[in-house]
This record gives structure tokens, sequence and C-alpha cells, in this order.
């Protein structure tokens, strides 16, 4: 058996945002998320943290920093010290889908932030022309807050129907 | 999505001086998750060794390059060859809710007729604090068989937290 066990699977059709609850537990420090975000119009897809009250998080203390990644023009640097969402984990437009890897740390742990690492690689139409642009990042984020996070929220930038899928994994540790 | 079998694992919960995983033994790439890791004292940076039969090759054979990704500021580039550590990380906080959190993969270990590589991907708070992470990879420089890896902090600072798992990748 794989040290990588699925815990939820989760989707959603013509949405604007996506809830999901009860995933992070004790049983495990370090998650794995695949998420996958497919829309007609173009979006950036975000990521809020929940906590264990069921609350989603929505004050500005989440950080970010991004290494924007493009296969049409240079590369950017995207950053934030404090922002109310955890900004770009993947996107769509014109339904060429964004699919994004994102690692969680430490969520239910209340004396640590609540670290991620996440990489996405999606289509995007440049220049509203339907045509096909590539870009891709290297991110990393973390919420300064302690709580205990049980959970994570996918919406997007301009509050537009999208389909999203999301597997959570738990990476597993036995300690003997 | 590729099977983890896990190999060593370290849970820190009294100061050490290091830690150490070992059980490298096939020519199958290895993953490193590393979670919650704290310095004793604020402020001091994380490095990575390899080990050989268990023991830390201490000798100028290593060089790294990383994009430094920050939150407050322009990413930094650094790089540097025959140096005598794996640099992972900048002057680590251990204020509440400051740690290092990371993964690592590492290829070639196993063969003595290649060099170790490795790439990384990690995020952490310095004690300012700032928000950093780093994206990039390293060499170890010699064509010997790697068994392992070892964990500590600049100045001889102990670790007092974090947990530590190696996994081989199937």
């Amino acid at each position: 058996m794989s040290a990588l066990r699925l815990i939820n699977e989760t989707s959603a059709s013509s949405v604007t945002t996506m809830s999901v609850t009860d995933v992070f537990t004790s049983d495990f420090d370090i998650y794995k998320i695949t998420l996958y975000s497919e829309s007609a119009l173009e979006q950036e897809t975000h990521i809020r943290l929940i906590n264990s009250s069921g609350s989603i998080i929505t004050a500005t203390n989440y950080n970010y920093a991004q290494l924007f990644l493009r296969s049409y023009s240079a590369f950017s640097e995207v950053r934030s010290a404090g922002d109310s969402i955890l900004r770009l984990i993947t996107g769509s437009e014109d339904n060429y889908g964004g699919n994004a890897v994102v690692w969680v740390f430490n969520p239910t742990n209340t004396s640590s932030y609540t670290f991620i690492l996440s990489q996405m690689s999606r289509g995007y139409d440049l220049n509203n022309t339907n045509a096909f642009n590539y870009n891709s990042n290297k991110n990393i984020g973390v919420l300064k807050d302690t709580t205990a996070i049980t959970g994570f929220h996918i919406l997007n930038n301009t509050s537009v129907t999208a389909n999203y899928e999301a597997r959570t994994y738990g990476l597993r540790v036995d300690n003997g | 999505m590729g099977k983890l079998v896990q190999v060593a694992t370290e849970t820190v919960t009294s100061p050490v001086a290091s830690v150490t995983l070992t059980g490298i033994d096939s020519d199958d790439v290895y993953m490193v998750a590393v979670s919650g890791v704290k310095p004793a004292s604020d402020s001091y940076p994380l490095y990575m060794r390899f080990t050989e039969s268990g023991t830390p090759n201490t000798t100028a054979n290593y060089d790294f390059a990383y994009k430094e990704l920050r939150a407050d500021t322009t990413f930094g580039n650094s790089g540097a060859a025959n140096f005598s550590i794996i640099d992972l990380s900048a002057s680590t906080g251990n204020d509440t809710g400051e740690n290092f959190n990371a993964i690592l993969y590492i290829y070639n270990a196993n063969n003595s007729s290649e060099y170790t590589f490795c790439s990384f991907e990690n995020n952490f708070m310095v004690s300012t604090p700032v928000f950093r992470g780093r994206q990039g990879g390293a060499v170890f420089t010699q064509t010997s068989a790697v068994n392992g890896m070892q964990f500590f902090f600049g100045s001889s600072v102990n670790t007092s937290a974090g947990t530590f798992t190696l996994y081989k990748v199937l």
C-alpha cells in the first residue's frame, strides 16, 4: 500500500466556488491535493482555507510568492505579504483547463502556520482570439494563523462558473 | 500516481544536533518529506549532506542552484559549486507558527557510477518575519553509493522539532 492515501474526491460542475471540508485531520501532517479547473471564461482559481469551525478564512493573513512562467512572453514574479486568498493556484479560459498539484503542511497543528507548495499548468487565451497559450507557475504560500485547518475552499477571481475536481491525499508516516 | 513506500522516518520532539535518514538501497527515485522543522535558536539556516554507509560526507563536493521566492520583495537566484553542504534555507525562525517544510527527490544515490542528484521545493519563515521558499536542486559530485542524508542547522544549533521521512518512489 502506498504511503499516499486517498482521503477525498470532490467535484462540481458550473459553480463559482467549491468547498472541500473535513479532510485534514491529526492522522497526517502533509497532504497532496490535485486540482483541475475548467471554464469557458477567463479566471484565476484561488484557494482559501477552512478552519475547524467550518468557517472560510478571509482575513488578510495569506502570504504567497510565485514565479509565473509563460510560453509566449517573459516570466514574472507575483507576491503578497497580506492577501485574503492564496492566489492563482490554477485557472482556465476557453475550456482549455488548468491543473495543479498542491502540498499542504501542518494544517491541524495549532503550533504551526499552514504552509503550501504548488505548481500549476494551464491553458489561456491571451488575446481573446480563441488561440491557445500556455502558462505555469511555481508557488509557495502560507496562512499566518495557527488555527486548526480542516479543509479548503476553491473560488475564482471573476466569479465565473467553472468545473472543479479535487482529490486529497494524506502522506502517511508510520513511526514503527 | 506513483506508489510511495516509507523507508525511514524521524520525528524530533527534543533537541538534537542533526537528523539522519538512511535506507537507500536501490536505483529507484527516493522522496523526502519534511514538515514543521524548527531550530532551537531563532534564525539559522538548514543544511543537508548525503551519507555513505550512514556517515555524512563533509567534503567540498556539493553544488547547488535555486530560485528563492519571497513574499516581500524581488526573488533571488543563488548557486554555488564545491561547497561542503547543500544550503536548503535562509535564517529560519522559531517563533510560534514559524518552521521549515520541504519535498525533495533524490536520484542515482545507490549507483556508485553516478553522481547523486536532488531537486527540492521548500518554504519557511525567516525570523524578521518574512515568508520565503526555494525551488532548485543540488548534486553530490562523488561516484559513491549514497544511502541517505543528514539534516542540520548552521552554527551547530540544534533541531528542536520536525518530522523527516524518506520514501522510495515506485
